[in-house]
């Protein structure tokens, strides 16, 4: 065996350190997302535990302290029922229902203040029927548990309207609301009940306490089942403290039932995908070369009379250290990378390395496995080359390169028709004008996309590359001369040292345009996703906040109030037929809503005229300014000039029916409308005076989705790897090639070069291969993200596909990494030391 | 002119130290042809790579046109190699991928001579060593001596007036040798000043000076 080499374990093993390392950082980010999903539930749980429970009033506060005093609990809230309580006051006498809560948000408050120590709150409606007000006494008569009766006389410190008692339960990702909404009862402050309760005997009474834990607590260990354990634990200590005050009936619920969305696991792999194979591909391609140049030992062992198996041998041993050393490296890099990963991008507030032993030894035998699949082809192709050419010495010249284009050709041919033939039928189909020929080549092309994708992300760099390098030259060419006037070097020299190398070259642009093509797609597809959103929210919200209108008079305040509305536009509808018609002043309309330009398809905003959907106006055939007929909010029917056609009318729903016509009009008001489109001039103090007063609204901060940030990290991380394989690919690719061109360099030395001339000469050569895949990578990349984002947007929103910030970012930073790679290579090949190669060189270069 | 003083040349081999020029002084005269002979591992190499600024000494002065080489940065060292010397090799090291001619432009164009220049000088010196009509062939398309006419071609690129050739005539056969030989009478006669490194006893009647290297130690 031949003593382990530190170069050639790093060729060989870099690719498959980086595809292990991408598979566990994909599992480590995969889990901590999935648990991401569990904190964000039992955080989203305004309660984890409810316990129902019969308690003496008397014990009422003792309990709820002792309860709310655990370590593990956050908040306790609860609500008290005893009933009938009779109620006198003067002459007039009624049954109802005494009740205490804890959180006052569940209590409408008409007039007063709540009660303190022997006050009460009455309904409205019962102040109004017996004719209670502010001040007045009412005495409750309650009956012990003797039977006796007793009485106790409140002083009454205001009037409520209703009260609810309502709980929300979570399962895995639904959500289950009860609620009951009561108007009648005597609300007593809790202390005024226990001195009620320890005053007289009375039967235990009906109580529910809701516990709200801390989340922390909770997600200790990464071990998920153990949460409801936890809560479980809970649970029994608090039935503890309940038996303790001599509760009876008590019965408890588990409110969360969070469970992890293992789908983020399977999804964060399959988008790593690209990344594993292009990191098995780098290290066949290290092999490869490590093969090719120990090709003349290969060559004299088999003179010597090694056979298959010993030759196999003797390979076998070094190259099973590399592939165990590979393992370990790639699965602390792995780890080390996704925790990176969460301090740069995601921010999770809990992440948990995923280091055991089990895990260890699956990326030790991940890593045996891929090496193999690496190893397959390289030693196949060297134990069937003939073995004059093995030992024969190693002259470079040019090495006719055995490349039939044709084939190629093909691949480019019906993988860019494909796509481009996609792009054509996505942008021109019309799914709602029934089926031609189009719409099957587009219901065709979008059920086989799913199989195309991967093979277009593939094959057509790698076909494309091939063929402009090794097929067709001039392309190339074209570059390094450019490239080289700019560097002031000979771009033709550039030019045929790249001829010369063609399968390297060809590997090298493959590998880069392959980075670049995928890097383009995630960036824009993020960008066009990121600008999906932003429109969905548009399409749902309008403005800043949608609130649905509804008799009250604060809500109304808001509305009107200048320091927190900057502008409103109130939304009528009424529906006549087929119609649906939205009243709204369009110029308030305009000021409110965002982005309104790029929901008009067609025309602009005309008070005389009418705006109407895209998808009537086809099945209409209607352009703007056409004249049509619309229904009148009298019963009438008049004719309105067509001045806008939309994608859709931002905050206002349509119905599903296609006649939505948004229409001027100067009646929509805070009396007579739906809803209110706001933009505010405090977003956050208007949502929370809105949400204050308990009335149905949408907002950004409550339409938005998080799972969106979670994609942009993971996107983030692939793109980091994709930036450590890119350059390492350079170095491993231009590395051994440059080691074996040092004769040449040395020699330009030796004619005179100097060094800045020779690193600029070795620049443009990699520069232009770069600069080659980034065309490549580019064309493919924007294809496929045009294509998704068209698949993914509905008819209801304009086109979404962006090429914004991120995309030239991410490119910008990728090509300036891989050009800082090869310039650095360059660098350091120019700095060879002449004396030693020319001396050792002979008739070699 | 070329003066030599007390030029020492140790290499390192791992642990061992080797010595391959001991303690040197000579002079070589502007417009002399000297032929450099002696046993293989005997330093004729070494020599010549010293002289042609491609390896620094240990010890001593090589002072070439008055200038101390020696001192020199890797700058000067270049413009040294550009200018004042032209190299030809036992093996040729012509850069395959280009054809004779641009094998002839490369050294011109490191120095930043236009193209049409470059292109013309080429030829003339393509011309010079017999080798027009072979102008376009890549030196896989050439002889031996071919291509060492072409090499000698290429280390007269920037006109220096020194040539050190390594062994020229070690791969060829004795009628193309000869002609090689010839060739490099006719450039010194021209003036140029010749150091040869050779094994090949014919050109001892060419030289006008023979030095004989044995162990590092030159005589004569």
């Amino acid at each position: 065996m031949n003593p382990i080499s530190k170069k050639r374990g790093v060729i060989t093993t870099v690719g498959l350190v980086l595809a292990i390392a991408m598979i566990f950082s994909s599992l480590t980010l995969g889990n901590n997302m999935a648990k991401y999903s569990v904190y964000d539930t039992l955080n989203r749980a305004e309660y984890h535990i409810m316990i129902d429970a019969r308690i003496s009033p008397a014990s009422l506060v003792d309990s709820y302290m002792k309860i709310s005093s655990l370590k593990e609990v956050k908040r306790c809230n609860f609500i008290f029922q005893w009933m009938p309580v009779e109620v006198f006051r003067e002459h007039e006498n009624w049954t109802t229902q005494i009740f205490s809560l804890t959180d006052l948000r569940n209590v409408k408050l008409e007039e007063g203040r709540f009660p303190g120590e022997g006050e009460a709150l009455i309904s409205s409606r019962d102040a109004m029927t017996h004719g209670v007000s502010i001040g007045d006494t009412v005495t409750l008569q309650i009956l012990d548990s003797d039977d006796n009766l007793h009485n106790f006389t409140v002083k009454i410190s205001g009037s409520f309207s209703g009260w609810t008692i309502s709980y929300t339960q979570i399962i895995g990702r639904s959500t289950y609301t009860s609620a009951s909404y009561q108007v009648d009862g005597i609300f007593l402050s809790p202390q005024t009940l226990e001195k009620i309760g320890k005053m007289v005997n009375v039967p235990p009474q009906q109580v529910k306490y809701f516990v709200s834990l801390h989340v922390s607590s909770l997600i200790k260990s990464p071990d998920i089942s153990e949460i409801r354990k936890k809560m479980e634990d809970v649970e029994y200590k608090i039935y503890d403290i309940l038996y303790s005050f001599n509760a009876s009936t008590v019965q408890g619920e588990i409110m969360v039932e969070p469970y992890p969305d293992t789908f983020q696991t399977i999804a964060t792999l399959i988008f790593s995908l690209p990344v594993i194979v292009m990191g098995i591909y780098l290290t066949k391609i290290g092999i490869e070369i490590e093969l090719y140049e120990r090709r003349r030992e290969f060559g004299i062992i088999r003179i010597r009379g090694a056979t298959k198996f010993q030759r196999f041998k003797l390979v076998m041993l070094e190259f099973l250290i590399y592939s165990i050393a590979g393992g370990l490296v790639g699965f602390a890099l792995g780890e080390f990378i996704s925790g990176l990963s969460n301090r740069i991008f995601f921010h999770l507030p809990y992440f948990y390395y995923d280091v055991n032993i089990w895990y260890i030894l699956s990326s030790v035998i991940i890593s045996l496995f891929l090496f193999f699949i690496a190893l397959y082809r390289p030693w196949k192709k060297i134990s069937q080359t003939p073995l004059l050419e093995l030992i024969s010495h190693y002259s470079q010249t040019f090495r006719k390169v055995e490349y039939s284009k044709e084939k190629d050709i093909v691949w480019v041919v019906v993988l860019w028709g494909y796509l481009i033939l996609g792009i054509y039928i996505f942008k021109t189909a019309d799914f709602e004008g029934g089926l031609n020929l189009i719409t099957i080549i587009a219901m065709i092309i979008s059920f086989t996309f799913i199989f195309m994708f991967p093979l277009i992300l593939v094959m057509l760099p790698l076909a494309t590359s091939r063929l402009l390098t090794m097929g067709f030259h001039r392309p190339i060419e074209t570059i390094t001369r450019g490239l080289g006037k700019i560097f002031k070097v000979s771009g033709e020299i550039a030019a045929r040292s790249l001829k010369r190398e063609p399968r390297r070259t060809a590997y090298l642009a493959f590998i880069i345009a392959f980075l670049l093509t995928l890097s383009t797609f995630l960036s824009v597809t993020m960008d066009s996703q990121q600008r999906l959103e932003e429109l969905n929210v548009i399409y749902r919200v309008g403005g800043d906040i949608k609130v649905y209108l509804q008799n009250n008079e604060t809500l109304k305040r808001i509305l009107e109030d200048d320091s927190l509305v900057k502008s409103v536009a109130y939304v009528r509808e009424f529906s006549v037929g087929e119609y649906t018609l939205f009243l709204t002043d369009f110029k308030n309309y305009s000021s409110s809503v965002y982005h309104l330009d790029a929901f008009i398809k067609e025309g602009s905003m005309d008070r005389n005229g009418v705006g109407i959907l895209v998808e009537y106006a086809k099945k209409q055939h209607l352009s703007v300014g056409d004249t049509i007929y619309v229904p009148t909010i009298d019963g009438g029917i008049r004719e309105a000039k067509v001045s806008f056609i939309a994608y859709s009318f931002p905050g206002i729903p349509s119905y599903g029916g296609m006649a939505d016509i948004l229409m001027d009009s100067k009646d929509a008001d805070v009396r007579n409308a739906s809803y209110a489109i706001l933009r505010a001039k405090n977003i956050a103090m208007l949502e929370n005076r809105i949400k204050e007063i308990g009335v149905d609204y949408l907002s950004w901060n409550n339409v938005e989705s998080s799972d969106l940030h979670m994609l942009f990290s993971f996107i983030n991380t692939i793109l980091l790897y994709l930036i450590i394989l890119g350059a390492v690919a350079i170095f491993v690719v231009q590395y051994s090639l440059y080691m074996n061109r040092r004769g040449e360099i040395a020699l330009y030395k030796v004619r005179g070069a100097k060094k800045h001339q020779l690193s600029l000469m070795l620049l443009t050569e990699g520069g232009s291969v770069i600069l080659l895949a980034l065309g490549i990578g580019l064309l493919v990349g924007f294809g496929l993200a045009y294509t998704i984002i068209t698949l993914e947007t509905s008819n209801h929103l304009p086109p979404a596909f962006t090429v914004g910030k991120f995309f030239a970012l991410t490119t910008i930073i990728l090509v300036g990494i891989y050009l800082m790679a090869q310039y650095l290579l360059s660098l350091i090949f120019s700095r060879v030391k002449v004396d030693f190669i020319i001396r050792s060189m002979g008739g070699e270069m | 002119m070329i003066d030599i003083e007390n030029l020492i040349k140790v290499y390192r081999r791992g642990k061992i130290e080797v010595i391959a020029i001991r303690d040197v002084s000579l002079r070589i005269e502007k417009g002399e042809m000297a032929l450099l002979v002696g046993p293989s591992g005997s330093g004729k190499t070494t020599f010549l790579h010293l002289v042609g600024g491609i390896d620094r000494p240990t010890a001593g002065k090589i002072v070439v046109n008055g200038k101390n080489i020696v001192n020199f940065n890797d700058e000067e060292l270049t413009n040294y190699r550009r200018k004042e010397v032209g190299m030809v090799f036992q093996f040729f090291n012509l850069l395959p991928m280009l054809t004779a001619l641009e094998n002839v432009m490369l050294p011109m164009e490191f120095v930043g001579v236009p193209r049409n220049e470059r292109k013309s000088r080429a030829m003339e010196l393509l011309k010079k060593v017999g080798m027009e009509d072979r102008k376009n062939h890549y030196p896989d398309e050439m002889s031996g001596g071919e291509q060492q006419r072409v090499a000698i071609a290429v280390a007269l690129a920037n006109d220096p007036p020194i040539i050190l050739a390594d062994e020229p005539t070690g791969e060829l056969d004795t009628e193309t040798g000869m002609k090689i030989i010839e060739l490099f009478k006719k450039l010194n006669d021209e003036g140029k000043t010749i150091i040869i490194a050779t094994h090949d006893l014919r050109l001892e009647k060419y030289a006008s000076r023979i030095l004989e290297i044995r162990d590092g130690k030159i005589h004569g």
